[in-house]
């Protein structure tokens, strides 16, 4: 993120510091760090499914637990209320690699109600869901997943804010939207990653 | 500069001297204490059941291996020692590497790993399997059918279970084949455990709060009692008369270190007496509980 | 007043504690007064489990670590070049959110070597207690407080960080970079430390007493502990995060900011170990604070993953617990020795004058100690009733590992192999940590074989073994470290007297004290106990007077260590005749450590070799390979 600034500021006071770091790899800095984050981050969700999957296979309990249901199509559609939030991200960061400012701000705008959409309709399907944490193992499991999977789209949606601000502040331009890049390429992770929990939990 | 050349300067010939011999005491020291022991008695603790004893001569295979190993690492360090300080030696070998050396000693200390590990699997079996009881055990009833795939059974199929039953901060043991589903009326006890000599028995480990651990080490086979699960172990003691004993394994919270427990060898008949005893003292306790029901739903006070 | 109010440091950050703490209530109060709680607003426990997460999170952004990034996201003007948070003039440059990665290192070693001290001192208290069996001075659950903070305090406060210090101290240097790549980032992963240590010290002040199931902390017994326990259950995600943070920074600096000519394998080997432990952090660490979520949710918010009292068809599964914690926590015990293993790697090659031997083979059996890290987590739990077929695999794996370790303990002896030897004290740690690993090693051998393992897991055998790893393992690793870098880090020479001292009182202390630890384990003592059967009670008296002998010689290197650095004599800039670049420049290095970015033309350790440099501080093109006679060119045999 700060790359963005900095080539957006290169230039703009002299430079007092230390001589250039020698670029090693032609690899982004910025980038790579993101990327290593999203491994960490997949390991996060490897050990919610290890639970998974010791609760669910080894222990062979029946999924959901008995008497409860899950609500297959409302959570449907707000996969594809998710996914949609990938297209509009997408169609944000062309806008600005072509310099159209306004579909930059559209864009992020977009994106980032469409995810706020997806975490709202989730803490309903919490209020009407029927069961609770504390009613089952398999309860426990869903909320877990489930639940690091919302606050995940939380933090996205606070890096998406950032980028939204910054982008009706007039930041960002053809040569300089790594600012834009590299959020996104989180909230890209953040969608691939619900595909998987939506497909385990609700649908198998 | 030279403040720091005195600082690097090597110290005098006889402190170095007593620092050499300072050293190779700890090093003796770390031998005897570190690796185990060559003798007998730094050994496992073992004698009570034969999966203890496979267990403490298989220890004394890897320890010789061992030994040898770290006396080849130690050997070559003392000698690098006594022969290349700067003092003696002031020019340094040029080596960077050498294959044939490197492969060498890679597939050597493989080779030295798949012999240990095949002694070890070799001997697994004599410690995951219970034996047959003796013609001098506990007679015994042909046993049902296994239930789990996990409970060791002898091959004959004949063996005594009891159940053990950890919870904070004691051990309860029920006694009979039934102690798995159905461990009502059974008879128990708790801390001392009572199990008849040559006689192979199985031991069902269960708990109910967190996890504890059984093991006497002289009977063998260390196991967790794991909430929600059963775990089985085993043993068979040959010596009538002898009392084990042992400590919860696992911490299972504030008293951990006082849940111990017992196991006292009988004779098969003098076991027999005491279950019999047992289930005598329950019946009178059932019965005495059943009078004072009756005299009090008679009276109105339940 | 309201100017330092306003103004990022300590005065801020103690308010936004305070703050924190306020945020906590408010939230515990609105949160439950909507779930229809009775009493919403008197939840003591609920309002410090929110506390113990809200209230650091809020001194982070007190103390400064977040002004830059929020100046940033508002959209208001940032300077990635400021330099103002960087470089210490003064003492207190160290104890402010400073972004110079030779502060940050100090910081770190100097936070993590405080927590040392205090994770020895609690050691010292569980040795008085253990002196004689029965009770003496702690009740059973303060002692099982004891050496649950004990071990937590020195693997998460100590062992770790201060690789993490070392590493960014001196990498940076070594590969020729001005910094870290995330500056920022590091200043953060650093700020977190202390607040974790603070955490889990205070658990001592926590009603019911401190964390008491271990650093282990398996579930259920952790789910059903007082309060204590949260401290250590977020205290864990705090260094946790700092971990990853730290290792993703040195992950991204090592791949895009060497030196022109630092190929990967003219990188010195304690790069190459901190880039594999980085590599099994970013990987491992998540699967600890997802244990410590499990219990976080289990504890205070009633979920069940680990309770099998709900009926069939709705249990938890207990061993789920174990299989997660092992998944980081044996790659753990590698991230505790790789970094070590760079530290030895340099120090026998310097002070031995002569090439490493096998340099790529080292470098390759790191890795192939990060890969196979990942195999071998269960054999922690033989005994605990997992599916019997688990436990040969993972018996062989965990044999296998020895092999890449085993080949790097010989390639350290061919590289004293007519070397010319300077025992000094990095050296003499160095070859300490040889014998003493080596014991370490060979007990893990022998505890990979599953009988053996049934007999002495969770005994005073897996004690003296982890110690052997872990003191004798890493702690001589980091004194060795220390030692060598002292004069690099400070501009001052420790005393050579006192620290030969402190190595051999160490050396003989630490095996009389943990040696007879084995015979303990193998007569059937277990581990974690206050109390214990009369037999084992004259070795423990004997282990108990000499392990304060043990601790009485950490003193003499603590002396050392604060009056060599207030006057000791001033260290040149190679004191040891090293190549690597960290020792090219002056001691201690300038505040932007290079005036112009350093060449390398050649391996890190051809000592003895006529002519070989390793780096040179003149453009590419000017550079030339074979440079036997050009004036800048390091120190050379």
């Amino acid at each position: 993120m700060e790359a963005a600034s900095a080539s957006l500021h290169a230039g703009e006071a002299e430079h007092h510091g230390p001589p250039a770091a020698h670029r090693s790899s032609r690899v982004d800095p910025q980038m790579l760090g993101m990327l290593l984050f999203i491994i960490s981050e997949i390991m996060v969700f490897g050990a919610f499914f290890t639970a998974y999957f010791f609760i669910r296979v080894v222990q062979a309990n029946p999924w959901p637990a008995a008497g409860t249901e899950l609500p297959k199509l409302v959570a449907g559609f707000n996969t594809a209320i998710l996914l949609s939030s990938s297209v509009t991200l997408h169609w944000a960061l062309t806008s600005v690699k072509n310099g159209n400012r306004w579909g930059l701000r559209a864009g992020m705008l977009t994106t980032f109600l469409l995810g706020l959409t997806f975490l709202f309709v989730q803490i309903n399907e919490y209020v009407h869901i029927g069961f609770a944490p504390h009613d089952s193992a398999q309860a426990s499991v869903f909320y877990g997943l489930t639940g690091l999977h919302g606050a995940h789209v939380f933090i996205g949606l606070v890096l998406l804010l950032m980028v939204t601000v910054r982008a009706f502040r007039g930041h960002f331009s053809p040569e300089a939207h790594r600012g834009v890049e590299i959020p996104g390429i989180y909230w890209h992770f953040v969608d691939v990653m619900w595909v998987i929990v939506y497909c385990s939990v609700y649908l198998l | 500069m030279d403040r720091i050349r005195a600082a690097l300067r090597p110290e005098t010939a006889s402190i170095r001297r007593r620092l050499v011999a300072a050293l190779l005491l700890t090093t003796i020291g770390s031998l005897v204490f570190a690796t185990g022991a060559f003798a007998d008695f730094l050994t496992p603790e073992s004698g009570g059941s034969s999966n203890a004893d496979q267990i403490d001569s298989l220890y004394k295979i890897i320890l010789y291996v061992a030994i040898v190993v770290f006396a080849v690492v130690e050997g070559a360090l003392f000698y690098s020692l006594f022969k290349f300080r700067a003092k003696k030696n002031p020019n340094a070998a040029q080596i960077h590497g050498n294959t044939r050396l490197e492969i060498s000693w890679t597939i050597g200390a493989a080779l030295i790993l798949v012999v240990l590990a095949a002694v070890t699997f070799a001997k697994l079996s004599a410690i995951q399997d219970p034996p047959n009881s003796s013609a001098s055990g506990l007679a015994l009833a042909q046993g049902v059918l296994t239930a789990s795939a996990d409970e060791p059974s002898p091959p004959n199929g004949k063996k005594l279970t009891i159940c053990v039953t950890g919870r904070q901060y004691i051990w309860r043991y029920t006694y009979g084949d039934g102690c798995k589903t159905n461990a009502f009326g059974l008879p128990y006890s708790y801390e001392e455990m009572v199990a008849p000599a040559n006689t192979t028995v199985v031991l069902d480990i269960q708990a109910t709060d967190v996890i504890h651990s059984w093991w006497i080490p002289k009977l063998g086979g260390k196991k967790d009692a794991v909430p929600g699960y059963h775990n089985y172990t085993w043993f068979k003691a040959p010596k009538v008369g002898e009392v084990y004993v042992g400590q919860c394994a696992e911490l299972c919270g504030r008293n951990h270190a006082d849940m111990t427990a017992r196991v006292r060898i009988v004779s098969p008949a003098a076991y027999q007496a005491w279950i019999d005893g047992q289930r005598r003292s329950i019946q009178a306790a059932d019965s005495q509980v059943q009078r004072l029901r009756t005299q009090l739903q008679s009276d109105g006070d339940l | 007043m309201t100017a330092k109010l306003r103004a990022p440091g300590w005065y801020r950050a103690a308010l936004f504690l305070l703050l924190g703490v306020a945020f906590a209530y408010v939230l515990v109060g609105v949160v439950r007064t909507l779930m229809h709680e009775h009493t919403p607003w008197h939840d003591g426990q609920a309002i410090t489990t929110v506390s113990l997460i809200a209230a650091p999170l809020f001194f982070l952004v007190g103390i400064g670590c977040f002004d830059y990034w929020f100046a940033w996201a508002s959209g208001r003007p940032t300077r990635p070049e400021d330099h103002s948070s960087h470089g210490a003039h003064s003492w207190r440059d160290y104890f402010r959110v400073n972004t110079d990665h030779k502060v940050i290192g100090v910081q770190y070693i100097c936070t993590s070597v405080f927590f040392l001290f205090v994770g020895g001192l609690i050691a010292m208290l569980m040795r008085a207690e253990l002196a004689q069996p029965g009770m003496q001075f702690v009740d059973s659950s303060t002692f099982n407080g004891l050496f649950s903070v004990h071990a937590a305090l020195l693997i998460f406060l100590f062992v770790i960080p201060v690789f993490a210090g070392i590493a960014n101290y001196v990498i940076p240097l070594m590969i020729g970079a001005p910094d870290m790549a995330f500056p920022r980032l590091n200043a953060l992963s650093y700020w977190m430390l202390p607040l974790a240590g603070t955490m889990m010290v205070l658990s001592f002040l926590a009603p019911g007493g401190a964390f008491a199931t271990g650093w282990t902390a398996y579930a259920p017994l952790s789910t059903d502990m007082p309060l204590g326990q949260m401290f250590f259950t977020v205290g864990v995600q705090l260094a946790g995060a700092s971990s990853i943070a730290t290792a993703l920074n040195f992950l991204v600096t090592i791949i895009t900011m060497r030196a022109p000519g630092m190929s990967f394998f003219r990188m010195p080997l304690l790069v190459w170990a901190n880039f594999s432990t980085s590599l099994l952090v970013v990987i491992a660490t998540p699967f600890i604070a997802a244990s410590q979520f499990f219990v976080l949710l289990d504890r205070a918010l009633g979920f069940h993953f680990f309770d099998t009292g709900l009926g069939v068809g709705k249990d938890g599964y207990v061993l789920m617990y174990q299989h997660v914690f092992w998944f980081y926590s044996h790659p753990a015990v590698y991230i505790m020795m790789l970094p070590g293993f760079g530290i030895i790697s340099e120090i026998i090659s310097v002070k031995s004058r002569k090439p490493i031997f096998g340099y790529r083979m080292m470098a390759f059996s790191l890795l192939a100690i990060v890969v196979l890290g990942f195999t071998v987590w269960a054999h922690h739990m033989f005994v605990s009733g997992m599916q019997g077929w688990i436990r040969i695999p993972m018996m062989i794996t965990t044999a296998i590992i020895a092999v890449p370790t085993g080949i790097k303990i010989f390639s350290w002896l061919a590289t004293l192999w007519r070397g010319v030897l300077h025992l000094d004290t990095p050296m003499l740690f160095a070859l300490g940590f040889l014998t003493t690993f080596t014991l370490g090693g060979i007990s893990g051998v022998m505890l990979a074989m599953i009988p053996f393992d049934i007999h002495v897991s969770d005994t005073y055998f897996i004690v003296a073994h982890i110690h052997y790893v872990l003191f004798g393992g890493s702690l001589f690793t980091i004194f060795a470290g220390i030692y060598y870098w002292f004069p690099k880090i400070t501009g001052r020479m420790y005393d050579e007297r006192l620290g030969k001292i402190h190595f051999w009182c160490t050396f003989v202390f630490f095996n009389l004290t943990f040696g007879p630890m084995h015979v303990l384990g193998i007569e059937g003592m277990p581990r974690r106990v206050a109390d214990y059967a009369q037999q084992y009670a004259p070795l423990n008296l004997a282990i108990s007077i000499v392990s304060f002998l043990l601790g009485l010689s950490m003193l003499v290197f603590l002396y050392n260590m604060v009056v060599s650095w207030r006057g000791g004599p001033h260290a040149v800039a190679n004191p040891w005749r090293a190549l690597t670049l960290e020792w090219q420049v002056s001691s201690p290095p300038p505040i932007f450590n290079f005036d112009a970015v350093p060449t390398v033309v050649g391996g890190p350790y051809e000592y003895g070799v006529p002519g070989a440099v390793h780096g040179i501080f003149q453009s590419p093109a000017e550079a030339r390979p074979t440079a036997g006679t050009i004036a800048t060119s390091p120190t050379r045999e």
